[in-house]
């Protein structure tokens, strides 16, 4: 049998995996800016600002939210990609963390704050958090693919009617 | 991440860890009466903690919930409350929340906490300008009570 390398594109560097983990990471990075920006509504128009310990993690909020998301939109890809990893990771641990918050807070009390109901700030907070999890989740994986291999990698066939040799 | 984890550490302890109004968990209350400064004598929760009432609410309706509810909550009792003088207890009614908490209602007036108030003795809502009207501390008669010398009319909505 003969065995002959034949060089194909791999799948996990075609152009169109390429481009959706882009999005993905674009969508994950406008997620944890909404989520910031939801957050520092209620700090400022609702008047969290007033409520101990809670108010001013509502502003940490917006503050790493926002940075998270900028990281992750700043063109690093090629110099430091890393960073986009990094700040992603960072956003699916920020998106949980607040989502667990938020779940501690209306079912019980949080720093001994109760929030009450789900008002349209919360629901929209809620979506952007799980947006960026599943989308930032997304980016990891197609960018983790597309650094363990190269551009193209051989592929090693049995080439049909070869001899061993 | 470990940015983000100090950044919230140091948020919480430049609050003083202090704890926001619970009144998930209430036991049976006890209000009172206390006097703070030019306000007077104004009714307080058992443990002297200013309470107040909203100007938006109706006799024994609360307009106040959602977010209103969370930088105000409401004073609430496990059962009916223990009153002294100088409170009034012919004034004083139960309200059934939507959420099943039980408020406590003086002279009509459905009372709340503060978030804003740290200590018990801070009346820091007062005459604030939130959530579509005023707040004010009240007097044991059930009237709003207001510094001497001040004709109303509320401070900014801070």
């Amino acid at each position: 049998m003969k065995v002959v390398a034949k060089m194909r594109p791999d799948p996990a560097t075609t152009p169109g995996r390429s481009a959706a983990a882009t999005v993905a990471r674009y969508v994950g990075a406008l997620a944890l800016i909404v989520t910031g920006a939801a957050h520092l509504q209620q700090y400022y128009a609702v008047y969290f600002r007033v409520i101990p310990t809670i108010g001013p993690l509502f502003l940490v909020n917006f503050v790493v939210g926002v940075g998270l998301g900028l990281a992750l939109l700043a063109p690093l890809q090629h110099r430091a990609p890393e960073v986009h990893r990094l700040a992603a990771i960072g956003g699916i641990v920020f998106s949980a963390g607040t989502i667990v918050g938020l779940a501690i807070s209306e079912n019980g009390t949080l720093f001994g704050f109760h929030e009450h109901g789900y008002r349209s700030a919360i629901v929209v907070s809620l979506i952007a958090e799980a947006v960026a999890i599943v989308s930032l989740a997304a980016y990891l994986i197609g960018s983790r693919q597309s650094a363990s291999t190269p551009g193209r990698r051989p592929s090693f066939r049995t080439q049909p009617g070869a001899s061993p040799s | 991440m470990r940015i983000f984890a100090a950044v919230a550490a140091a948020a919480v302890l430049a609050t003083g860890c202090q704890a926001a109004a619970n009144e998930l968990h209430p036991s049976q209350e006890q209000p009172k009466a206390a006097t703070r400064g030019a306000l007077g004598q104004i009714v307080v929760d058992g443990e002297s903690r200013t309470v107040y009432l909203f100007e938006k609410d109706e006799p024994d309706e609360s307009y106040c919930h959602g977010a209103c509810a969370s930088v105000w909550p409401p004073l609430t009792t496990s059962k009916a409350p223990i009153v002294g003088a100088p409170l009034d207890k012919s004034k004083l009614t139960l309200l059934k929340r939507g959420d099943g908490l039980t408020q406590i209602v003086y002279a009509g007036h459905p009372l709340y906490y503060y978030q804003g108030d740290t200590d018990p003795k801070d009346t820091n809502g007062q005459e604030k300008d939130q959530f579509g009207a005023h707040w004010y501390t009240l007097h044991p008669s059930g009237q709003k009570a207001e510094a001497e010398g001040d004709e109303g009319g509320g401070k900014d909505a801070s």
